[in-house]
């Protein structure tokens, strides 16, 4: 998987947490599988996240030209680091 | 087992908005639906037995794919428990298969409903009326069934009212047309054994079916009493023109007098055939049949089915009562044929 | 805030059916649908009070919404699908909140009232995410520069002349044709 791509390709996702406090983390945890995690920084406002099911539309409709596939995509959000 | 639903997730406020809300989406056929949360969805899938992605049909030359996940979500919305997702996965199934030719039953001005009638240990276990108002109020099972099968088609399938549901009357069946057969108390083998399954197995028919005719006779006391009545009500009904199955229900009075007798279903059926025949110069006159009516149409004889094995007999209904049923079904068999598919736990 | 599972189909490829569209804003009622979010409706009122001096709306109601991540609750749907012409909803300026903005939007074209919902500029994958969810990829809301919740009266004053061409815009005229 080309993560410099992907991270591209997922900058203005990227944009949009951080107006809300948020960092957006991209690894290959496992072969073939994104993982991407929004982690909350000091100042996140944790209403404004949109639900999960929501955010993860978001990356598949911006990775573009990666076309993974829902399954090969697994997102982390703050309930899931506590 | 973490079950992975791909559904579209709408946001609203509280469960009070989330009945207006699935209103406001078409989602429901009239009646409040129960909101199908993450949750909610999942126990239903997981009383599936199957993956959520599972194709439990497909709706031919529509492309019209209908998924387990879809299935358990209509059933949230319908207020099923999760133990009767069995029997609506076989009822999608029934209605996909080719021989069910979902198109015409489901957007014809004759609006037919879909009756389903559950066979075997599984309509015990569930607790699915055959007694007292059998097509009444009352009962979950029946019921909410019946009513999640109408809610794919709405949702699923798109069959909606005025859209692709084009039917001028339609009927009450057309919320929900689920019966159990009173196989405990009847002498003969259950329906589901003359489809050609053991009576272990629980099965689900499929039916494109009017609404049910009620007949009335307290005077009989022979099964030839009793079903000259029937008989003359059929006679003139729904499927006149265009020879269709016909479902006789006979409930317990009626019942017990054919048992008196020892007649069989076959009896029963051969009585009816025999005794609903027309001529066609009545189904002229009655303008049923084009045209005046010719020479010899007196004697020219049309029976109201194709043969005997179209009547489907069935013990069903309250044990007081000098009251029995008949249902025509739809159309034509050849443009819907009735399926029996096997429930699958 | 609770979720749903969608039971349809969910075609995906829809296009999205707007409101017919008055030939002018004189004489009509505006509705204003304030998410709650800080500014926002002080963003709204300079909308309306612009429709109305300049544009000859008949005046305005500011209706607030309970939640701003879920759309507007029935009651005020109900009341501007009734009694109001036009719909204006904003602020979407979070990622919860730009989305239900994107909805309010959506529902009330679905009811035939002309709407326009505005988002800041750093949501806009979150109002094209709730957009395609409904089915209407290419549903058109306007955009605002981000960040407005920190900005005084006067700041808002520009960001509001900068808009304002394009509200009445999509008030008037159908963007699908």
């Amino acid at each position: 998987m080309n993560l410099e791509a992907v991270t591209a390709s997922l900058d203005a996702v990227r944009q949009t947490l951080e107006a809300s406090g948020f960092n957006l983390e991209i690894e290959e945890r496992e072969t073939a599988k994104l993982t991407v995690t929004v982690r909350p920084g000091p100042d996140a406002c944790p209403e404004c996240l949109v639900p999960k099911s929501m955010f993860k539309r978001i990356i598949l409709d911006n990775l573009g030209s990666a076309e993974l596939s829902p399954s090969s995509v697994v997102v982390r959000y703050p309930v899931d680091l506590a | 087992m973490t079950i992975e639903l791909e559904s579209i997730r709408h946001q609203v406020a509280d469960a009070d908005e989330a009945i207006d809300f699935c209103f406001r989406q078409g989602w429901s056929d009239g009646l409040p639906v129960v909101p199908p949360t993450e949750d909610r969805v999942a126990g239903m899938v997981q009383a599936s037995g199957r993956e959520p992605d599972d194709v439990v049909g497909v709706i031919a030359d529509r492309e019209i794919v209908i998924t387990v996940e879809k299935v358990a979500v209509n059933a949230v919305l319908a207020g099923c428990r999760p133990d009767y997702m069995p029997v609506v996965l076989a009822a999608i199934e029934g209605i996909c298969d080719k021989r069910w030719a979902y198109h015409g039953p489901s957007t014809t001005t004759s609006g037919p409903a879909v009756l389903i009638i559950v066979n075997g240990p599984i309509s015990r276990e569930l607790g699915i009326n055959n007694g007292d108002n059998l097509f009444g109020p009352g009962w979950r099972s029946n019921l909410t069934i019946g009513r999640a099968v109408r809610l794919v088609m709405r949702n699923v399938c798109g069959s909606i009212p005025g859209i692709l549901d084009r039917a001028t009357h339609g009927h009450p069946g057309k919320l929900s047309y689920v019966i159990a057969e009173n196989e405990l108390d009847s002498p003969w083998a259950p329906f589901h054994v003359d489809r050609g399954f053991s009576q272990e197995q629980s099965t689900v028919t499929v039916i494109a079916a009017d609404g049910p005719r009620q007949i009335f006779n307290q005077l009989s006391s022979t099964p030839e009493g009793v079903l000259t009545t029937m008989a003359d009500d059929m006679r003139i009904s729904g499927g006149v023109i265009g020879q269709t199955h016909y479902i006789v229900l006979l409930a317990g009075e009626h019942m017990e007098i054919m048992q008196k007798h020892e007649w069989t279903k076959r009896d029963v059926r051969r009585y009816l055939f025999e005794n609903t025949m027309n001529n066609y110069a009545h189904l002229r006159r009655t303008n049923r049949f084009t045209g005046p009516a010719k020479p010899g149409d007196e004697t020219r004889i049309r029976p109201l089915v194709s043969n005997e094995d179209m009547i489907f007999v069935i013990p069903a209904g309250g044990k007081a009562g000098a009251f029995s049923s008949y249902i025509p079904g739809w159309a034509k068999e050849s443009w819907s044929y009735a399926v029996t598919k096997e429930v699958r736990k | 805030m609770i979720e749903l599972l969608d039971p349809t189909r969910e075609l995906r490829e829809g296009k999205m059916k707007y409101a017919a569209r008055p030939a002018s804003l004189e004489g009509l009622r505006v509705a204003l649908i304030e998410n709650t979010k800080w500014n926002s409706e002080a963003v709204l009122h300079k909308i309306g009070d612009k429709l109305v001096a300049d544009h000859g709306a008949a005046g305005f109601k500011v209706f607030h919404k309970r939640y701003s991540s879920v759309p507007a609750h029935e009651e005020i749907i109900e009341t501007v699908r009734r009694e109001f012409d036009v719909m204006i909803a904003g602020v979407g300026d979070c990622g919860s909140c730009s989305s239900g903005t994107v909805l309010d939007g959506i529902l009330l074209e679905k009811e035939g009232i002309p709407s326009a919902s505005i988002i800041t500029s750093v949501f806009v994958p979150t109002g094209h995410a709730m957009a395609a969810q409904w089915a209407v990829p290419d549903y058109r809301f306007l955009i605002m520069e981000h960040p407005i919740a920190n900005l005084t009266g006067d700041e808002l004053d520009v960001k509001v002349a900068a808009i304002l061409p394009e509200v009445v815009g999509l008030l008037l005229k159908d963007p699908a044709s």
